[in-house]
């Protein structure tokens, strides 16, 4: 299992435990008059599973669709390996090395699997029309490695099965994965998974569980939305809490669920 | 049986050119949703620029081969028509992107009319005769006559969408077009430039256009500013009979809206004893497009052309 080469780093020295590579800093976000996200800051470290939990409406994808380009921030700044990606449309925070998935699951469904996974390589490839048409041999090798890395990223996410199926046609967990394989060929730094678990059933879950310990293993940073507290709290390193477009607290997965504020953002003010 | 294998004939060679035009509807229409009416007088453009350069030609080396001078002409005339076609989408409908859906439209119509009249300042109100340049062999098949510049057009045309289908279908650029009509954000995201895709498509649209323009006007003989008007409104109704927004969909409604004018031409006098003759060639599309508007709106292939919410 070969890990999606990442993009090298622009200088050794970002390399360094202590740089982080996502900075969020002092953003904010409103719509109208509702304050999305107010005043958000966070860091996300090299290597870390980072958790985002809150409450439904908290601004969980809302920051996700910050960061990710969709939405342009009114306040603030973000970060990616010290560079500026605010106000950068999606393909190019994407191609600083910014990946994600959705909520409600957005594949090119009238494409096969591996057509999905090709169309992530896009960011990472070159070759043109013409290229294509005169059937150069730089085109043809561009197209064959893409070809390689998909299916092998497809059997990575344990869905190789699937190759030639229309994506609307595969089962539901396995869209899923399918979302993730077509983030992971575009070679990112950090995936940002947006409630990858939700719908899965117990045995889906696992098998997840152990493929975003083994990205993580490999070198990539993880930035997860997800409901499923036992979830996040066996796998993420960090936690943020959104409620309310607030961060209500931050820290080890230990330190978060003692925290009275989240308690009560959970539960509701009475337990405390 | 004769007229009826000479009206197949004519049919199927007309209706390759409607395919071409076609083409270039159903493609901006995918990715867009946008009806693109300036399209019929990109051809017109493309028609008139080939004329230009081979009557230039025609008269400045007269013994040049007649091949080579309408190959001249298309290589003049492409470019032409996608850097016409590109300075289109990014003036005229890149600003109006997250407009109501009425407002490129009408601005659609808006720069055909401002291409006919550019057409009218520069090459005037008349007819333009195509230079008798061509091969003007002529063969008898089982009692029909097809003629070298019908061959041509048919092979051409078909080379031209059997290319487009592998483009769409194998390269990478085809894969992001695809990606695009179905989600521009999500595709967006995945790292596609989507701007530069769907300039691509109009640049792809236009030289479609513009062959099909130097097709018509070399097997008609001649060319027209107005010509666009029609031959695109006749190609958008293709689009739309064969389910606009689908590649296959407008090369289907191409032929069989060639197929069908050709055959309504061929038999409407002896249908009416007479009375209508065959210059009601022209209802036809029309009658199609309403027919198909009312019965099968969504055309013979298309299944996506949901309003979305």
């Amino acid at each position: 299992m070969s890990a999606p080469k990442a993009a090298p780093s622009p200088s050794g020295k970002l390399d360094a435990g202590s740089t982080p590579l996502l900075t969020v800093s002092g953003v904010s976000k409103a719509f109208g008059g509702l304050q999305a996200l107010s005043d958000i800051s966070l860091q996300v470290h090299t290597g870390e599973i980072f958790g985002l939990i809150g409450p439904n409406g908290a601004g969980k994808t809302t920051l996700f669709n910050a960061l990710t380009g969709l939405y342009s921030i009114n306040h603030g700044e973000i970060r990616l390996y010290g560079r500026r990606i605010d106000g950068r449309k999606p393909h190019q925070v994407l191609h600083a090395g910014l990946a994600r998935t959705f909520q409600n699951i957005r594949l090119f469904a009238e494409m096969t699997a591996l057509e999905n996974v090709l169309v992530g390589r896009h960011a990472r490839t070159t070759s043109g029309v013409v290229g294509a048409v005169l059937r150069l041999p730089g085109t043809r090798r561009e197209e064959a490695d893409s070809r390689e890395r998909s299916h092998a990223l497809l059997k990575r996410v344990g869905i190789a099965q699937h190759a030639h199926r229309l994506a609307k046609n595969l089962p539901y967990g396995d869209q899923r994965r399918l979302e993730i394989a077509r983030a992971l060929a575009t070679e990112p730094r950090l995936l940002a998974l947006d409630e990858p678990a939700a719908g899965m059933n117990p045995a889906e879950r696992a098998a997840l569980r152990e493929l975003l310990l083994q990205l993580q293993a490999d070198g990539l940073t993880l930035l997860l939305i997800e409901h499923d507290v036992k979830l996040v709290m066996g796998l993420c390193t960090r936690l943020a809490v959104l409620d309310y477009g607030v961060k209500i607290a931050e820290g080890t997965p230990d330190v978060v669920s003692r925290d009275p504020k989240v308690i009560a953002a959970y539960l509701g003010d009475e337990t405390l | 049986m004769d007229i009826f294998l000479q009206q197949l004939i004519n049919g199927l060679v007309l209706g390759s050119v409607y395919a071409l035009v076609a083409l270039g509807y159903t493609m901006v229409y995918g990715i867009l949703e946008l009806i693109n009416f300036a399209h019929g007088e990109i051809t017109m453009m493309g028609a008139m620029v080939a004329l230009s350069v081979i009557g230039a030609l025609a008269l400045a080396a007269p013994g040049l081969p007649g091949v080579l001078v309408l190959g001249a002409g298309l290589v003049v005339a492409i470019p032409v028509c996608v850097a016409l076609g590109l300075l289109i989408e990014r003036v005229a409908y890149r600003p109006l992107r997250h407009a109501p859906r009425l407002a490129p439209l009408i601005t659609a119509i808006g720069v055909s009319i401002i291409l006919q009249n550019v057409a009218m300042l520069i090459w005037g109100k008349q007819y333009i005769p195509f230079p008798a340049i061509l091969p003007q062999g002529r063969h008898t098949l089982y009692g029909a006559s097809i003629t070298d510049v019908q061959i041509a057009i048919l092979l051409l045309a078909t080379a031209i969408m059997l290319l487009l289908i592998l483009m769409v279908q194998k390269t990478r650029l085809g894969r992001a077009m695809r990606a695009t009509a179905q989600s521009r954000q999500v595709a967006s995201l995945m790292g596609v430039d989507v701007n530069r895709v769907i300039a691509a498509t109009f640049a792809i649209g236009s030289a479609l256009a513009a062959v099909a323009g130097v097709m018509v006007s070399a097997y008609y003989g001649l060319a027209h500013y107005y010509m666009g008007f029609l031959l695109g409104l006749k190609a958008f109704s293709a689009a739309v009979l064969g389910g606009i927004g689908n590649l296959g969909g407008a090369m289907l409604g191409g032929l069989l809206l060639g197929l069908i004018e050709s055959f309504g031409a061929g038999y409407i006098g002896d249908l009416t004893g007479g009375f209508l003759g065959s210059n009601y060639q022209d209802v036809f599309a029309f009658f199609v497009l309403i027919a198909v508007l009312v019965f099968r709106p969504s055309g013979l292939l298309g299944a996506r052309v949901v309003e979305r919410a």
